[in-house]
């Protein structure tokens, strides 16, 4: 313990007393650093946004659809979900939602405009990661209103010049009744149409056209016994539903969803960074070593073994790059957490992701295992030295 | 000398193999005791060997042949960690250009041995140097870098960092060599009074006979060869090269 301790305090002594050497030699390290852990990091950032696009598009892992068939009424829906509901409970799923999407046209203030007409039930809004920015998200009793309670994508807002101030405002549906707008959530970019969501019991006045025909139901299962559980539940709803099969529906299904190639390029990139960092601070390191023979052979001359010599001048270098990596890290940290850069990088996602810890440690090991490798040459060289020689020098 | 002796050195020699293969021997059939608390001053001119009697008597170094032995242990032919330990525990170096540290402290220069002692050493390393330094009369000079500190400050610095571990044998190179004579005088009065207070060896090689003149027992290296000198002879060949015994 305390051989350790001595080793620490003699390495902390030298990075003091050659403070510019050290702060020289550590800049390289220090940005090499920063930019692996931020390489890293906003790989794990895309990865995550790439996620909960794919999520919100498709569902999350695990989601298992059906298609009931025969379901023409709000009334045979609500008698479908109280069946559907009662053997959920029996698997332990909790987020179930009906998904209808359709198309036609919306009248505000008299002017029509055309959206996707979509029913969902009040849980999509946790299960496809709907963020909501003004008013809000359905809630249990909604159904039984009389105008049909709506919630619009945000873009609805830009295209029509409502103004989230005005909500609840009324708009006309495609049959010419009068729906609410209660919320929006984020959503839908300037070419693309607005999306107007309602609960599937209003059907019949936001999109009789489609009706229930392509109307589909996703459960959210876990993920550890989805597998056992898409076997148990395909039989039993096939026995209490008529639902002829349950499959599983979203992306993750189909892998990692692109981003293999992505990583790999960060990571190549992170490679080529880190390694013009090491080589510079060999570069340093070494010539450094040779101005150090006299102190070395000094240090020797009272009682410094080979080893300790060894040690001495590699942990120099392993704490000089720890330190570096902390900081490396901490401004690769500041960096991302910067307000601007943070509404660049985050803008859309329901939760703002936290700095990824892996990145972090990831930044820490290296720099520890650079400062090994950085150290292990001059250390070589440092014991090769002839004390007497050293001493004259 | 009725104790042991902490230094034995029988028929050592010390030769080194020149770029054309031939063999030069620096030492040849060196033979000396050093007992305890005795002061043994090596003279001899510029290239007579000193500086290897040095650091061989210092494990610096390794005999070629010959018998060495330090309080009793065969050291000769013992590995390099072992010397290492020997030679930080029990032996004590004085440079002739001080040696000290750049960039640290007198203190931390003074400390700067005992990071390699035993724990109780490591840890109260900032004790002992002071105290150290204190009885060099540097307690006030404590935080100086040796550039801000005189010649004679510097190898008090060096002596206390010398005896900081309290070594048995302390070897002085040249340890006047790069100060006036006032000062030079005042130091080896230091050395003489560490050896004479605790029981520590002061072996001093130096090509000044006033310096030489000051140890209990003296020899010459002359050839690769030690001859004792005894107290006249070394009177003699101090009024010989112009300067007096003290």
């Amino acid at each position: 313990m305390t051989r350790i301790v001595s080793l620490l305090a003699e390495a902390w002594q030298e990075l003091r007393i050659h403070k510019l050497r050290v702060l020289l030699s550590l800049i390289g390290v220090g940005v090499a650093v920063c930019a692996l852990t931020l390489v890293v990091a906003l790989g794990a950032i895309a990865e995550r946004v790439s996620t909960e696009y794919m999520e919100r598009v498709g569902g999350r892992p695990v989601t298992l659809s059906m298609y009931p068939s025969q379901l023409s009424t709000a009334s045979e829906y609500e008698v479908f979900r109280d069946r559907l509901d009662a053997e959920a409970e029996r698997f332990d799923i909790s987020y179930i939602t009906a998904l209808s999407e359709g198309y036609g046209p919306i009248a505000v203030n008299g002017t029509p405009y055309d959206v996707n007409l979509n029913a969902v039930d009040p849980s999509f809004k946790v299960m496809r990661h709907q963020v909501v920015t003004a008013g809000r998200w359905f809630e249990a009793g909604d159904e039984q209103n009389m105008s049909p309670p709506v919630v619009v994508s945000s873009n609805f807002l830009d295209q029509t010049g409502v103004s989230a101030a005005d909500l609840p405002r009324t708009i006309t549906t495609p049959t010419g009744a009068q729906a609410t707008v209660i919320g929006v959530v984020q959503g839908g970019g300037v070419m693309e149409d607005p999306t107007v969501f309602f609960l599937p019991q209003h059907m019949a006045v936001m999109n009789p056209d489609e009706g229930f025909d392509s109307l589909r139901v996703d459960l959210w299962v876990p993920e550890h016994n989805a597998k056992t559980l898409q076997k148990q539940l395909g039989p039993a709803l096939k026995a209490s539903l008529g639902v002829q099969s349950v499959e599983r529906s979203d992306f993750a299904a189909q892998g990692d969803m692109g981003l293999g190639m992505l990583k790999a390029i960060l990571l190549s990139i992170s490679g080529i960074i880190m390694a013009m960092g090491v080589l510079g601070m060999i570069n340093i390191a070494v010539v450094t070593i040779q101005q150090r023979i006299r102190e070395i052979g000094i240090r020797r001359s009272f009682g410094a073994s080979t080893g300790r010599v060894f040690f001495s001048v590699m942990m120099e270098s392993v704490v000089g790059t720890f330190v570096a990596g902390v900081v490396g890290v901490g401004a690769a940290i500041l960096l991302l957490r910067n307000p601007l850069v943070a509404q660049v990088l985050f803008d859309g996602l329901q939760d703002t992701p936290p700095f990824p810890i892996s990145a972090a440690l990831l930044g820490i090991v290296v720099a520890l295992a650079v400062g090994g490798l950085a150290g292990l040459i001059p250390a070589l060289v440092a014991t090769r030295i002839r004390i007497i020689d050293a001493i004259r020098t | 000398m009725s104790a042991a002796p902490i230094l034995q050195l029988r028929d050592v020699t010390r030769s080194v193999r020149l770029p054309n293969d031939s063999i030069l021997d620096i030492l040849t059939g060196i033979d000396l005791d050093v007992y305890p608390r005795e002061h043994v001053g090596i003279v001899g001119r510029s290239g007579t060997g000193k500086s290897t009697l040095l650091n061989i008597l210092g494990l610096l170094d390794r005999p070629t042949s010959g018998g060495m032995w330090f309080a009793g242990t065969e050291v000769s032919r013992i590995s390099q960690r072992r010397a290492a330990a020997i030679r930080g525990q029990d032996v004590g170096f004085v440079f002739q250009q001080f040696n000290l540290l750049p960039g640290r402290t007198a203190l931390e220069n003074v400390e700067a041995p005992l990071l390699y002692g035993s724990p109780r050493e490591f840890w109260q390393r900032r004790r002992l140097a002071t105290e150290a330094l204190e009885r060099l009369g540097l307690g006030h000079r404590l935080r100086q870098l040796p550039i801000a500190l005189s010649g004679g400050e510097q190898q008090r610095v060096a002596i206390a960092r010398a005896i900081v571990r309290k070594p048995r044998v302390l070897l002085a190179d040249e340890p006047t060599g790069a100060l006036d004579v006032d000062t030079g005088r005042a130091v080896m009065r230091l050395l003489e009074e560490i050896t004479t207070e605790g029981d520590c060896s002061l072996i001093t090689i130096t090509h000044d006979p006033n310096i030489a003149a000051m140890a209990s027992r003296r020899f010459q290296l002359k050839d690769g060869r030690l001859h004792l000198l005894e107290a006249a002879t070394a009177a003699e060949v101090a009024t010989h090269l112009g300067g007096g015994a003290a």
